[in-house]
């Protein structure tokens, strides 16, 4: 109460300070009469007695001047009295104030555009109730997260005494749409609970409830709710949509099954991915009704993404051990059914607990390191930017030295100077923060369009909010007062014998102080950091688009064929893939074409049990697989060893065959012909090698070399191609897509099975390295801005410098010094200054990009060639900096410059 | 300047409080009635009143309110507020420990 009156007294006297000040004069008045009455009363005249009440009160001026001064609003006077004063001196040096609060805007920019992701990606809650009791149930394997099987799920949601829920949602997307449209709707299954769980309630309607996920549920399982973008998009926002339908299809049901929708979701909740929205949610219940192949009852295969809200009071670890127990029982009652191997890896398997408040795990993986990372690097690019303000405020401060001294002079406390300079770069900082806001406005979605690189299901909203604009102006001010401190400090210990030596400062302290010299090596030193960094990266992208990695991309494409929608099986599949095939060879602007079930790298590979005829099996031995037609490997590339391709003897009848890459030749074989062995190769039998070919990169293009067996697709009834669907590759001649489109056209004639939108293999490849690709572009965008912030630096101070010393060049050149020898030490001094900064930086480079050593691949961070290139480049954007104070030095006129003294 | 040196520090806060606890008065009147009760011993300077006041009164001891007096006139006229009844009890009795203390030490035979 008394804080909340003290504050209205305050607010009063600031704002309605003249009433104050009125009502203050008011009441002195009011005082003095009464005393003069009172004299008067004694016997004195007016005139006297006026006198004398004067002479009792003393000075009213000052006794006005301490009651403000008790009004505690002295200090917020004068913090508007140095803001007005601070504006007042950027109007005098306009293009001083320009380029430092320019140099912060794009340091707090650039911090603020990668603070947003690091926002959205990691710290925003997720907009539903009690975010912080959400927890995110997962398994991890040594080679990474895994999902959970339905039946564990169900295990755990009903055993557990943790949790006051458990909910799911798959992990993989339903397409609602399979035109082929831009933009297919996408949804996911959810447990019924899902909602209730997360607390969410509904816009338009009802959610799905425990309910409609029984199997036998009255109302039927094939309800939906849907997310307030797709009402919008689709539905017009209209209320009449509850009870419309909308179709999914499947493979149990190729014509589509229609689903009701009962519900719409409120605007905030996109789903509990960052980065994915949610167009619609099923219960889990539908799937069998979705899919011929139902994964509901399979404990093996893990599609579910689980979430628990903790009861009040159970810690994180707590819940684990309870799911632990759960596992445990899981693993031991399934092992019955099911081969060692499979128990040997369940019980491998890790269970984790970790915090969901932010939304589920899936892009916060795959990004939070490098985001975090660029976090680093640009506070990097902030330092550099801020030490630009230091000097130039120090250089500015030298200019106002007589002012300074002429202030504490006439009694101005040092305090007081160091607050109102203190002034000065906090409103420059709040500048460099307004237009850094708009930098990160602009530069923020570049970035998680880096992320979401083409995807259109990917979406990360990176609109500022509180938090980031609360950072922003935290940054600001910290980097502005930071930044402010030292030359505020500096200048302030300008005294009095110092303005006499002003007007020999021009010759006397004509070079660069030890302070502005260390802080233009420092900039150089960071910039060369990040410089040194992201040149790291881009010889890696480059690295990886040159490399051999025993196939070639180019001109490659492929489109996925679906004749199992179509309703094609067996026998009727196989022609139908033939049928293609020939028509694929004989399109134009096709070199070659095959059908495949992979393609190198982009697929993430099928492993498969392998095992040579007439050997000791190994239970543990896996290989990879892939399934291929004859021209595989025209189309990518890969040389064959020995033996031959795929042709037209290999039949129905003939025994089934296989070709191996060189890798397994040599693990299963070593000095042995494999060709005309016979091995098994899981389910896909027992096939006879025919061929060798060279090892191409399988399912990454870091990894080791990988055995790999590649199976006939359409030898026979048995082979995958009857069963599965395949992707159409070609190699072309020309322009790719518009070939694959023309192809894509011509296949369409085949039959009326859909063909999906050929894409290049290329293309497809640069998404499997997008981190590499984030990291390089916006460290390369950091690295850049920092040299050129380092660059205005030293441009500034030189040109401050030379400028200065225009009196004495003016001499030398009269006394006659030759142009050049009023150039070169210009020009030096740069160059000396940069060299300084790279003594410093390349240690710090060596020992800093290691951190980045596993993003690298084919160069190491200590390359000699990045070094020097980074190196070289510094060195020659110092003397490009130089160059222009030196020759404007050196065009000086003795006489003008003389005059000018 | 005409700082109350001849009052102990923080007693003319002390003296505020305690007039105009009896009844709400302007600031010339609080002067007249400290003279007149300590029989003209304490001489308040007039100049040093005012800051005093006005410090009361940002402390939210005491609050003012413009009233009309005698002749047509208008004075500011300050109240006690239930803070500062509060504040002038710990006061005096901090005063009258403080008053004990030194005559226990003066009078000491």
């Amino acid at each position: 109460m008394r804080l909340v009156k003290t504050v209205r007294l305050r607010l009063r006297s600031m704002f309605r300070s003249t009433r104050v000040e009125h009502e203050l004069a008011e009441e002195l008045r009011d005082h003095l009469e009464r005393q003069i009455e009172l004299h008067m009363a004694a016997g004195l005249s007016r005139a006297a007695a006026r006198a004398t009440a004067y002479r009792e009160f003393g000075n009213v001026g000052l006794v006005q001047e301490q009651c403000r001064d008790t009004r505690g609003v002295a200090w917020l006077e004068d913090l508007v009295r140095d803001v007005v004063y601070a504006l007042r001196g950027m109007r005098r040096s306009p293009g001083h104030a320009a380029v430092t609060a320019l140099s912060l805007a794009l340091g707090i920019g650039a911090n603020t555009a990668t603070f947003s992701l690091v926002n959205t990606l990691l710290l925003r809650h997720l907009p539903v109730a009690d975010p912080q009791e959400l927890v995110e149930l997962g398994s991890e394997t040594s080679s990474g997260p895994g999902n959970f099987s339905y039946p564990l799920y169900e295990r755990v949601r009903d055993q557990n005494s943790t949790f006051s829920h458990v909910a799911a949602v798959s992990s993989p997307v339903i397409r609602a749409d399979d035109d082929g449209s831009e933009h297919p709707s996408l949804g996911r299954y959810v447990s019924g609970n899902f909602f209730e769980a997360l607390g969410v309630k509904a816009s338009l309607g009802r959610l799905l409830t425990p309910d409609d996920d029984r199997l036998d549920s009255a109302g039927g399982v094939t309800v939906a709710v849907i997310s307030d973008g797709l009402w919008q998009r689709v539905f017009g926002g209209e209320s009449s949509v509850i009870g419309k339908t909308f179709a999914l299809g499947g493979t149990a049901s190729p014509a589509g099954v229609p689903f009701t929708i009962v519900g719409v979701l409120p605007r905030q909740f996109q789903g509990l991915i960052v980065g994915r929205s949610d167009d619609f949610y099923v219960p889990f219940a539908s799937e069998p009704r979705l899919n011929a192949r139902s994964l509901r009852n399979s404990p093996a295969a893990g599609w579910l993404k689980v979430v628990g809200r903790l009861k009040p009071g159970i810690a994180r670890n707590t819940a684990k051990a309870d799911v632990d127990v759960i596992y445990g029982r899981f693993v031991d009652d399934a092992a019955a059914s099911s081969s060692e191997a499979a128990t040997r890896q369940r019980r491998a398997r890790r269970m984790t607990v970790e915090s969901a408040r932010a939304g589920l795990s899936g892009p916060r993986r795959q990004f939070a390191r490098p985001v975090l990372l660029l976090m680093g690097a640009v506070a990097l690019v902030l330092v550099v930017a801020c030490a630009n303000v230091v000097s130039l405020l120090l250089t500015r401060g030298l200019a106002r030295r007589a002012e300074i001294a002429v202030r504490l002079a006439v009694g101005a406390s040092r305090t007081r100077l160091v607050r109102q300079l203190l002034a000065e770069s906090a409103v420059l900082g709040l500048i460099g923060g307004g237009v850094g806001l708009a930098v990160a406005v602009w530069g923020t979605p570049w970035i998680a369009a880096l992320m979401a690189n083409g995807d259109p299901s990917v979406a990360y909203d990176v609109a500022p909010d509180s938090t980031v604009l609360i950072f922003t102006l935290l940054v600001s001010l910290g980097a502005a007062l930071l930044a402010g401190l030292i030359p505020a400090v500096r200048v302030s210990r300008a005294n009095v014998p110092s303005l006499r030596e002003d007007a020999g400062a021009r010759t006397a302290r004509a070079g660069l102080s030890v302070w502005t010299r260390g802080l233009i090596a420092f900039q150089m030193a960071l910039s060369l950091l990040l410089l040194a960094g992201a040149l790291l990266l881009v010889t890696t992208l480059r690295n990886f688009r040159t490399g051999d990695f025993g196939f070639d991309r180019e001109g490659v494409l492929s489109m996925g064929l679906q004749p199992a929608r179509a309703g094609y099986t067996g026998e009727r599949r196989l022609t139908y893939y033939r049928a293609v095939l020939e028509r694929a060879r004989n399109a134009a602007g096709v070199r070659s074409a095959a059908l495949s079930l992979g393609m190198p790298v982009i697929s993430g590979g099928v492993d498969t049990s392998f095992a040579v005829e007439g050997e000791p099996a190994d239970p543990d031995a896996s290989v990879g697989v892939n399934d291929v037609t004859d021209g595989y490997f025209d189309v990518t590339g890969t040389r064959f060893l020995a033996g031959r391709d795929f042709g037209p003897q290999d039949g129905p009848q003939s025994s089934p065959v296989a070709i191996v890459n060189d890798a397994l030749a040599r693990r299963y074989f070593g000095t042995r012909n494999p060709i005309g062995q016979r091995v098994r190769a899981g389910l896909r039998g027992v096939v006879e090698i025919v061929g060798v070919v060279a090892t191409a990169k399988y399912q990454s293009l870091k990894e080791d070399d990988a055995p790999v067996i590649y199976v006939h697709a359409l030898q026979s009834a048995n082979s995958a191609g009857a069963t599965i669907n395949l992707n159409l590759v070609a190699k072309t001649a020309g322009d790719p897509l518009s070939v694959g489109l023309a192809l894509r056209r011509a296949i369409g004639e085949v039959a009326p099975v859909r063909v999906t939108v050929p894409e290049t293999l290329s293309s497809q490849i640069d998404r499997t390295v997008i981190e590499e690709r984030l990291i390089a572009r916006v460290l390369g965008v950091f690295a850049l801005l920092a040299v050129g912030l380092a660059a205005a630096g030293l441009y500034g101070v030189l040109a401050y410098s030379t400028t200065r010393r225009t009196g004495e060049i003016g001499i030398r050149l009269a006394l006659g010094a030759t142009r050049s020898a009023v150039l070169w030490p210009v020009l030096a001094e740069a160059a000396k200054l940069a060299a300084l900064g790279i003594a410093i930086g390349l240690p710090a480079a060596l020992a800093v990009t290691r951190l980045l050593s596993n993003l690298l691949y084919g160069v190491t961070p200590t390359d000699a060639r990045v070094l020097g290139a980074v190196v070289l480049c510094l060195l020659g954007v110092a003397l490009i900096a130089a160059s222009v104070p030196a020759w404007r030095a050196s065009r000086v006129n003795p006489l003008i410059a003389l005059r000018y003294e | 300047m005409s700082k109350p040196t001849d009052l102990v520090q923080g007693t003319l806060d002390l003296l505020i409080l305690k007039i105009i606890a009896l009844e709400p008065m302007h600031g010339w009147a609080i002067g007249q009635r400290i003279s007149q009760m300590s029989n003209d011993v304490l001489q308040v300077g007039q100049g040093s009143l005012y800051p005093a006041l006005h410090k009361l009164e940002q402390q939210g001891w005491i609050e003012a309110e413009w009233r009309g007096t005698e002749n047509n006139r208008r004075a500011k006229y300050y109240t006690l507020t239930r803070e500062g009844r509060r504040a002038l009890k710990q006061e005096a009795a901090q005063w009258e420990r403080l008053s004990v203390a030194i005559s226990l030490i003066v009078d000491h035979p």
